[in-house]
């Protein structure tokens, strides 16, 4: 049988030539680097950095799935006093949860390796920010190292360690979805470290203050020197060129892809930054002297672009003009430092500067709206089964029931569906991991001042963990008058179903005492129920009873993700409709089950005019059985 | 000199696009190409779009395909076929699984699912093969499988030797889909 990815990283010999991921490629460039300590709240696209280390012997590397960033980063910085070589992993929008801990720890330093790997997220593909975490990298005075392909990935990670205890504090090492979740062929290396001793001695101290701001600037200093001979600033093309495109992470292959489409080879020359922060400036001097055009090709915002109008700005350099996402010239359909980059819109940037009449290949405009008008979008939904859709049809009936028109405020998960089409439109605030019992608790004030909606709130498990217990004890203490419905499937499904503290499995897959949300809401002296949402009924009358209570109350509905579910193939149940009991269109539901409810195993048979089941799709949860008005839809065991 | 060329595969998150792609890309690695291959999965599990840009060559850069550059497109559902057409090659190859998944918009009544899709695709690329993979999956007894049906199709049109695919399928696929012997030759009569 052919090896997973994970096992290529992990048994593949020093010389092997292997198709990995850009995670993948991280992960195997910290092995070799000797990492000893790897942790990270799981977020696409960063994920299968930590899942394939979790694959080696915790007697060789300890690995973690931490319950926020900050928590990661602080145990992976203190792996780094001890002298050993840690990873902490997170995606964009983690920085921020892990921020404050960064800029703090950055003033004093530390002592093993320690690489931040952050994987952002252009165009949002799989995240609901598209944050450039350089500008947050740049105000906690941290360098920032950016991968262009696969394979560099893995020589920047094993490069990050060393210049991290070079300059003893923490580098960033930063990713994008093109890199992390883009396959490539990686020549494997072998390991460069074998040292596994932790030792802190007494008198080794590591603290924070205000003069140690200066420790941190002598840092960025002493970076910028070891990063102009560092290998991962180049140039491509001719030595001497009027015109010049300055290029980080994967903006590089989309400009040399632009650059030969229009037949530039020998008249631009590519300068590759890979060391984005701070960045080599008699490097990027040496190939802006005697410039006429510069061009900036990178992701997200104007980061390397603004560093280096900066250090023009500080030299006699003649006259150079600019092209990029400040002056609007590198822009895709979003306009300028809004989604990702791509070889079309390097080729339109180089054409404009050059004055040539490019006619790219594929639709006119004209074509390609008439095409889209045609086709309708396909947003993300949920899947067969979710307990989600039952849990929203649940709050969605309760509030209807109830009358007073509650406000939903939402959280990050797969259940942010909730704001959207497939989830009943039901979130009216939506934003980060935690924010939504903060609102419902501030919302919940507001009576004084004349607001009367009641409050409910929707988090998952694993963000409950995360980011729910302050704003809860929070509101409890200030006497908050909101319910908390948390959606527990046991599992932190978004991004791949890594286990959480309420799942009883360690990230190594072994049983651990599961410490149950229930117990953390009562201990807080919050009364707390447990409700099925399959039980649909049940479901929406406690919420009913809840939200009348008045003060702070937890509703739990718990029911396991449907994937999970249907990977442990257990009984599964047939669900089909009785053709004789469904009315059709005559029925007056509207097609419940397929327009409203909206699973994609509810079909609608145009031929016959009624309701079906796609059986190859149906999850067996049978909640659209007991929610079809007409009693068609019919449950059966099967062995 | 291996001829560079640039697969799009397409379909809803759960039909097994992304399995599909890994195969490809072990084949093609196996007959010696350089190859990107660049995934995104959606934000949740299931149901979104799902598209994998596969590039093979002699040196591949860039893992993105432009508008018009795709050699071949092998979409997993019609109504994504559609939508990703603009990226087929003038002169370039469509493989489109005959199945209709249909998106929230239209489950919701807010949009049609567009009749015709396969005479708009046909006035562009004529030579577009459909396969009723759903169908073939079942009657090999798993449906499924859909991803390993339209892998036999592409296998017969990519410029990969047979004997690697045979080799890469059993490599790949034993621990996937345990019945499959069948479907397995299925895929490739």
């Amino acid at each position: 049988m052919h090896k997973m990815g994970w096992q290529d990283v992990i048994e593949g010999r020093p010389g092997d030539r292997v198709l990995l991921n850009g995670n993948e490629a991280i992960a195997r460039g910290a092995l070799e680097a000797g990492v000893r300590y790897a942790s990270s709240y799981p977020g696409s696209p960063s994920s299968e950095i930590v899942q394939t280390l979790s694959k080696v012997p915790d007697s060789e590397l300890y690995a973690e799935w931490s319950v926020n960033e900050i928590v990661s980063l602080e145990g992976a910085t203190a792996a780094s006093f001890a002298g050993l070589r840690a990873i902490c992993v997170m995606k964009a929008d983690g920085l921020n949860v892990a921020l404050d801990f960064l800029t703090s720890m950055n003033l004093g330093g530390c002592k093993g390796g320690l690489v931040v790997t952050v994987a952002d997220d252009p165009q949002g593909h799989s995240s609901v920010k598209e944050y450039d975490s350089r500008y947050l990298a740049k105000a906690a005075m941290v360098p920032v190292l950016e991968p262009s392909t696969v394979e560099e990935a893995r020589a920047m990670a094993i490069a990050a360690f060393n210049f991290s205890e070079q300059i003893k504090g923490p580098v960033i090492l930063r990713s994008v979805t093109r890199i992390s979740h883009s396959r490539g062929l990686v020549e494997l290396g072998k390991s460069v470290r074998e040292d596994k001793t932790a030792s802190l001695p007494a008198g080794d101290r590591f603290l924070t203050k205000t003069i140690f701001h200066m420790k941190a600037r002598d840092r960025l200093i002493k970076a910028a020197g070891i990063f102009e001979d560092c290998g991962f600033n180049y140039s491509e093309g001719p030595d001497k060129a009027d015109t010049a495109v300055f290029c980080s992470g994967t903006s590089l292959l989309y400009a040399r892809e632009a650059i030969e489409t229009l037949g530039l080879n020998d008249e631009i020359k590519l300068v590759k930054v890979g060391t984005t922060f701070p960045l080599p400036e008699k490097f990027i001097l040496s190939h802006l002297r005697g410039l006429k055009n510069a061009i900036f090709a990178e992701e997200v915002r104007s980061f390397i672009e603004e560093g280096i109008v900066l250090l023009y700005a500080r030299n006699n350099l003649g006259k150079i003009c600019f092209y990029g996402k400040l002056s609007g010239d590198v822009a895709g359909v979003r306009g300028p430092a809004c989604g990702e980059m791509n070889v079309d819109i390097m080729i339109k940037a180089l054409a404009k500067v050059y004055g040539i009449h490019y006619e790219a290949p594929g639709y006119t405009p004209e074509k390609t709206a008439e095409l889209s008008a045609l086709v309708p979008p396909r947003e993300y939904a949920m899947c067969p089964g979710c307990p989600h859709r039952a849990s929203f049809w649940a709050v969605k009936t309760a509030i209807a029931v109830d009358g007073r028109n509650s406000i939903v405020a939402g959280d990050i998960g797969c259940y942010c569906l909730g704001a959207w089409d497939t989830g009943f439109n039901l979130f009216d605030t939506l934003h980060c991991m935690g924010a939504g019992p903060g609102i419902a608790s501030g919302l919940s004030k507001l009576g004084r001042f004349g607001l009367k909606r009641p409050t409910v709130t929707i988090v998952g498990d694993s963000t409950f963990y995360h980011a729910v217990i302050p704003g809860l004890i929070n509101g409890q203490y200030s006497g908050s008058d909101y319910l908390c419905v948390v959606l527990d499937n046991s599992v932190t499904a978004m991004t791949g179903h890594q286990p959480h503290p309420g799942s009883g499995i360690s990230v190594y897959g072994r049983p651990v005492n599961a410490i149950k949300i229930e117990d953390i809401v009562r201990g807080l002296g919050i009364p707390c129920k447990i409700v099925d949402p399959y039980d649909n009924f049940l479901a929406a009358e406690t919420i009913c009873a809840m939200v009348r209570e008045p003060g702070i109350k937890v509703l739990i509905f718990r029911r396991e993700c449907a994937l999970v579910a249907a990977r442990k193939q257990r009984r599964k149940r047939r669900v089909y409709v009785d053709q004789s009991l469904c009315r059709g269109d005559a029925c007056g539901c509207g097609r419940f089950c397929v327009s409203v409810w909206g699973c994609p195993g509810n079909i609608w048979d145009h031929k016959t005019g009624k309701a079906n089941i796609d059986e190859a799709v149906c999850a067996g949860c049978g909640v659209c059985a007991s929610l079809c008005p007409a009693g068609a839809i019919v449950v059966e065991e099967v062995e | 000199m291996l001829k560079p060329v640039d697969v799009l595969i397409v379909g809803v998150g759960g039909q097994g696009a992304i399995l599909a792609s890994k195969v490809l890309a072990r084949a093609a690695l196996e007959s010696g190409y350089d190859i990107k291959v660049s995934e995104i999965h959606g934000m949740a599990q299931r149901g979104g779009s799902v598209v994998t840009q596969v590039r093979l060559g002699e040196k591949v850069y860039s893992p993105l395909i432009a508008e018009g550059g795709a050699d071949l497109i092998v979409a997993f559902e019609k109504l994504e076929a559609l939508r990703l057409l603009p990226y087929l090659k003038t002169g370039g190859t469509m493989i489109v699984n005959d199945q209709e998944i249909y998106p929230v918009p239209v489950l919701v009544g807010a949009a049609e699912y567009p009749a015709g899709i396969f005479a708009y695709i046909r006035s562009v690329a004529p030579d577009t093969v459909v396969v009723d993979a759903v169908n073939i999956a079942k009657r090999c007894g798993n449906p499924r499988a859909v991803n390993v049906v339209l892998l036999g199709v592409m296998a017969r049109i990519l410029p990969i030797e047979r004997e690697v695919w045979e080799k890469i399928q059993l490599d790949e696929f034993v621990d996937i889909f345990l019945t499959r012997n069948r479907l397995r030759k299925k895929g490739f009569a």
